[in-house]
């Protein structure tokens, strides 16, 4: 999830039926997805809920070998 | 046009007398003077006086003066290959220098215009601004000068000697290797010949260049500035620094200087690519994947970058499947 100015509002990331463990930056993940996934994208409970929080969701499949 | 040598000398007399005197006895002369054979020289000046004079006669001075002149130089290599041919080796000497003087001399001028360089003239910075070079190396590094002429050519910079003379104590060579052992100014002269030029010398070590292992970024988002962090021996950011910055793949990102001197990373096209910070010394490599927009993630195929605008209120929430997949996301 890369923030879109504001890093402290963004939206939360949770990723379902993958094995995933941090990538190389702060709010990355490397994932394997031997079955299909689900990426869920959402607005955290702690806070103002009537804020909008804005996040760019960007996804690299890598090559493969 | 030949006639013989009694009637010729005859004509050419009289001829004189009505010839441009001055034109002739300078043909005469330079002929002499190139070595030509007296008597071939004559025969060929002898013929040309006459047909001046009918010319003359018939054509009036100006047009007979004009043609005069044409035959003379058109006779010339003729003259030179005579003097060639039956001079003596001492007048062939001669010859040769007057040759080699006429084709040298519009060499030697152009080169001269366009090429030549002359003496040392300024001696200056090659490293940072004119008089201030930041060194943020922890290992010695050569010092660099550009020799100038007065009008700006470059010269070898070979013969450059190099004297610490104050600030913070700095070994200094007298070939220009520099060990900036601590931070701090010092004042270092270079000199060549009686040249002389007074730098100041930014010993700002680093110790360590510290970045993100791996930058996002979007095609047609906002230009980041390349995130890095240079420190010295106490973990203190430094911030007087003179290094390179290069990307691996520039038709992927690249990096732009500001007036300012700030570095900013502009996404091109979708990929990956490295990214490397070299500080003195000391460098930092970077992961770079550059992202395209997308509406969706669903669908992603292997080696694409896809980028997904999100925005959420509370109690909202997203939702997109990714295939299964052998390689990784």
């Amino acid at each position: 999830m890369l923030p879109d100015g504001d890093e402290q509002h963004m939206p939360r990331l949770a990723i379902v039926g993958a094995y995933c463990g941090p990538a190389l930056d702060t709010h990355s993940f490397f994932c394997l997805a031997k079955r299909d996934a689900s990426v869920f994208v959402y607005h955290s409970r702690v806070g103002d809920q009537t804020r909008e929080v804005n996040g760019t969701l960007a996804v690299w499949r890598q090559p493969q070998p | 046009m030949r006639a013989s040598f009694a009637s010729r000398a005859a004509a050419r007399v009289r001829a004189r007398s009505s010839v441009e005197d001055g034109i002739a006895s300078k043909v005469e002369c330079l002929l002499e003077a190139l070595g030509a054979d007296p008597a071939f020289a004559d025969a060929v000046l002898g013929d040309l006086t006459e047909e001046h004079a009918r010319r003359a006669a018939r054509d009036g001075a100006r047009t007979a003066r004009w043609w005069y002149v044409g035959e003379a130089l058109r006779s010339a290599p003729h003259l030179l290959a005579s003097a060639v041919r039956h001079a003596s080796w001492r007048r062939r000497a001669r010859l040769s220098a007057y040759i080699a003087a006429v084709l040298l001399a519009p060499a030697v001028a152009v080169i001269a215009l366009f090429g030549g360089n002359g003496l040392p003239a300024q001696l200056v910075a090659d490293m940072g601004s004119a008089a201030d070079i930041v060194v943020n190396n922890v290992r010695p590094v050569q010092l660099a000068m550009r020799v100038l002429d007065a009008a700006g050519h470059v010269l070898p910079d070979t013969g450059v000697r190099y004297r610490w003379s104050a600030g913070v104590p700095v070994p200094v060579s007298s070939t220009g290797v520099v060990t900036c052992t601590q931070p701090g100014d010092a004042t270092v002269h270079a000199s060549l010949g009686p040249l002389t030029t007074r730098l100041t010398l930014r010993c700002r070590p680093v110790l360590d260049v510290r970045a993100f292992r791996m930058l996002n970024i979007v095609v047609g988002g906002p230009v980041a500035e390349v995130p890095f962090l240079a420190v010295d021996a106490d973990g203190q950011r430094v911030t007087q620094l003179r290094g390179q910055i290069t990307v691996e793949d520039s038709s992927v990102a690249t990096v732009n200087v500001t007036a300012e001197g700030k570095q900013l990373l502009r996404a091109r096209a979708a990929g990956s690519t490295a990214l490397n910070v070299r500080i003195g010394d000391r460098d930092a490599h970077m992961e770079v994947h550059v992202y395209e927009r997308a509406s969706t993630p669903e669908g992603i195929r292997p080696g694409q970058h896809l980028a997904v605008p999100v925005q959420v209120r509370g109690g909202d929430m997203r939702q997109w499947r990714l295939a299964a997949s052998p390689e990784l996301y």
